[in-house]
């Protein structure tokens, strides 16, 4: 992430939304974006883990990130989609309501996250809010999400 | 010096896993020449060997083990020119050098292992040349890994007096023979990999006709007898990945004689250090498994050669009295059944009385005085994998601590192995190992439950019983099956894997899986069918999911879940154990 931050042009960003709010993740760390495939549920693994799926013959885990930040899950959809991250070690899907937009954002348009107000379980991985005309998008720090899901389940 | 090592990784690994074969060729052959210590031809080799590692060394500016390989080819070059003959002191110097080099490398690889001091050994190398009189006792500085701790007490012992090549004392004793840790590269015969590579070039061939088949179909034209083209193309699809597989299966076999060419050493220093006399006999050392497999069975192998000729094979005064020859016997066999492959460890000593094992369990609480009356004997000889449990009197260091059995099984647990232990008082011990040829690929039984199919693997299963309730009870609030004369624990696979949401529909069916030596019944609502899987991660993010070992993906592109065997009977028993207590 430290090379995002150094480099000065404007961020490439895949933009989705979850509910009624718009989120952001850098394209960087996005591999693929395909439509729902069959997710195979996973027994006894964590409530906010949709379960596994093929893809291509690896089998990779789905997270529900509605789930994961706390909202109420939602019923996929056809515009549901799954971004597919690598995020070394993991490669990992993570479910969306749906895939807005592949936008170019000036830096000077990236605030960093608010210090007020709370934002409910998404806050601690906003890295940034992207101002657009008329929209604000919260930029997601995955690698930081899982993160803080390894170390709980260390804890666990 | 060493700090200064840091070549590339991949030439640094290249440069290991030779040095480990060298060693490991060094140390075969000295052994060799112990018992034919006139052979020019192995004198020959094992200075073709030390030169080698001599300079693999020098190439990568590792001074010491330049130093060591150096001095150590030194010495056999006196031997063949003529100067000294080979003598015990002479082969016990050499294979110091091979544990020594072995330390060296360990240093290398990790470099918080402190350097070893080759200096006392090259000293002691060169006294060797001038004549008996100068031979030493192998230094007291040798470094024991710390895997034996049981062997630090001796060999910190002050050094014994020049010149008295004090039988069975110094050497390492015990010291486990090692893994190739690195187990990360295979070395392959390109001859496989040609094969492999043909068939990559038809299923390419096989691939175009399809593309062809397809650009056809978009023009418009018509494909002459389109279902017959392609039921041909998904045919020959079908027999080249299969060969591919089983190709590439290959590439990761090794005969199991890589792991049976560790033990001569092994026993040669446990005979001296014992004070017993003991042949070695190997068979079926061109047995293939799985390298993953034969490295697994490496320490438990070790375990039970240890166990043979600490506690088996008595001394040879005893051995005579008891009127059989001195020399022990200890053989290692392995071969084929059906997937798996057997490896037995036999010896021709003492045995194993049960009836003292059966009163060590009562005396460790382990079980009850008027449970032990109604044990048959091999029930009495299953209280040996009983964690803690040991016959011996006395700890001795080699075995004896009670960590033996139940590790060797746990082991072989978790690599859905199975133990089996037949012994006759007087007249000696089989141990059986029976391990699956391979891990990647897994023939397995889908089964349903709730709404998911589960892959159990087959190597497990034992039999299928219909769902029969008057076969079923409740023993102390815990359900339990009767099957053939035992009551086994019984688990709902519906209940652990959260699948209750729809009724469980009638004639379920009932899975009986073994695991070592140990049964478990699952309950499942269907059987669907038995095919072979590759077993795959469900990744790191999840890590261990209970009771899932990892997932496949079937013909149709889903996922299905592999149930984990060892994580469910443990389960299972800890329960039923929990319950009797």
């Amino acid at each position: 992430m430290s090379q995002r931050d150094s480099s000065t042009g404007p961020r490439q960003l895949v933009g989705f939304r979850l509910g009624q709010e718009e989120y952001a993740v850098d394209i960087l760390c996005v591999k693929e974006i395909i439509r729902v495939a069959h997710v195979t549920p996973v027994p006894n693994a964590p409530p906010h883990v949709r379960g596994v799926l093929n893809l291509r013959g690896q089998v990779i885990p789905v997270v529900c990130l509605r789930q994961r930040l706390g909202m109420e899950p939602g019923e996929p959809t056809s515009r549901t989609r799954i971004l597919v991250t690598d995020l070394p070690p993991h490669t990992l899907g993570f479910a969306v309501d749906s895939v807005t937009e592949v936008i170019r954002v000036p830096r000077e348009q990236i605030d960093p996250p608010p210090e007020a107000g709370p934002r409910g379980r998404a806050e601690p991985y906003v890295e940034g809010v992207a101002k657009l005309d008329s929209r604000l998008l919260l930029i997601l720090d995955l690698a930081r999400l899982l993160t803080a899901d390894e170390t709980q389940a260390l804890a666990a | 010096m060493s700090d200064s090592f840091r070549p590339n990784p991949e030439l640094f690994a290249d440069f290991v896993a030779e040095t480990e074969e060298l060693i490991e060729t060094l140390v075969e052959d000295v052994l060799l020449l112990e018992v034919d210590p006139g052979s020019a031809d192995l004198l020959k080799r094992v200075f073709r060997t030390l030169h080698t590692l001599k300079g693999n060394a020098g190439f990568l500016n590792f001074t010491p083990m330049v130093d060591l390989s150096h001095s150590a080819e030194d010495q056999v070059a006196q031997v063949r020119a003529g100067r000294c003959s080979v003598t015990t002191p002479l082969t016990d110097g050499l294979l110091l050098v091979a544990d020594m080099l072995r330390n060296l490398l360990d240093h290398l690889r990790d470099p918080s292992v402190a350097c070893p001091d080759v200096g006392r050994l090259i000293q002691q190398l060169a006294r060797l040349a001038e004549g008996p009189a100068g031979v030493a006792a192998p230094p007291a500085a040798v470094p024991v890994p710390p895997a034996a701790p049981g062997a630090s007490a001796d060999t910190g012992a002050p050094e014994v007096p020049a010149g008295e090549p004090a039988p069975g004392a110094e050497p390492a004793p015990g010291e486990p023979p090692r893994a190739e840790r690195d187990s990360a590269t295979v070395r392959v015969d390109v001859q496989r990999i040609d094969q492999i590579m043909n068939q990559v070039g038809e299923l390419v061939l096989e691939r175009n006709r399809l593309q062809q088949i397809i650009s056809e179909l978009r023009a418009g034209k018509p494909v002459e007898r389109l279902e017959e083209a392609l039921a041909e193309n998904a045919g020959r699809i079908h027999s080249i990945t299969g060969e591919l597989q089983a190709a590439l299966l290959k590439v990761r076999m090794v005969p199991v004689e890589r792991i049976f060419r560790k033990f001569p050493r092994l026993v040669r220093d446990l005979e001296a250090r014992l004070g017993k006399q003991v042949r070695l006999v190997t068979t079926g050392g061109d047995t293939e498994l799985d390298k993953t497999v034969a490295e697994a069975i490496l320490d438990p192998l070790t375990h039970l050669v240890r166990n043979a000729l600490d506690h088996g094979i008595e001394p040879p005064a005893a051995r005579r009295a008891r009127g059989k020859p001195e020399e022990g016997t200890l053989s290692l066999v392995a071969s084929h059944e059906g997937n798996h492959i057997l490896v037995r460890v036999s010896d021709d000593g003492a045995g194993v009385d049960s009836a003292r094992v059966a009163r060590k369990a009562v005396q460790m609480g382990l079980v009850s005085p008027e449970r032990l009356e109604t044990m048959s004997r091999t029930e009495a000889l299953d209280l040996l994998f009983a964690p803690g449990l040991t016959t011996s009197e006395s700890v001795s260091e080699l075995s004896g601590r009670g960590v033996g059995l139940d590790v060797v099984r746990s082991r072989l647990k978790a690599y859905h192995g199975m133990i089996e232990l037949t012994s006759e008082p007087g007249r000696g011990t089989q141990v059986t190992l029976k391990l699956p040829l391979t891990l990647a690929i897994v023939p397995s039984l889908f089964v349903l439950v709730g709404s998911q199919l589960y892959a159990v693997p087959l190597a497990s299963v034992i039999e299928v019983v219909a769902e029969e309730s008057r076969q079923r009870f409740v023993f102390q609030g815990r359900p339990v099956l009767r099957w053939r004369e035992r009551v086994l624990p019984l688990l709902d696979l519906r209940d652990l894997f959260h699948s209750a949401s729809a009724p469980a529909p009638p004639g379920r069916k009932t899975v009986i899986v073994g695991l070592a030596d140990r049964q478990v019944a699952f309950l499942v609502d269907a059987l669907v069918g038995q095919e072979e899987v590759v077993i795959k991660t469900l990744g790191d993010y999840l890590g261990r999911v209970p009771g899932i070992a990892g997932g496949t993906v079937m013909g149709d592109g889903r996922v299905a879940l592999i149930v984990d065997i060892p994580a469910l009977v443990g389960l299972a028993r800890g329960e039923a154990l929990a319950a009797a207590a």
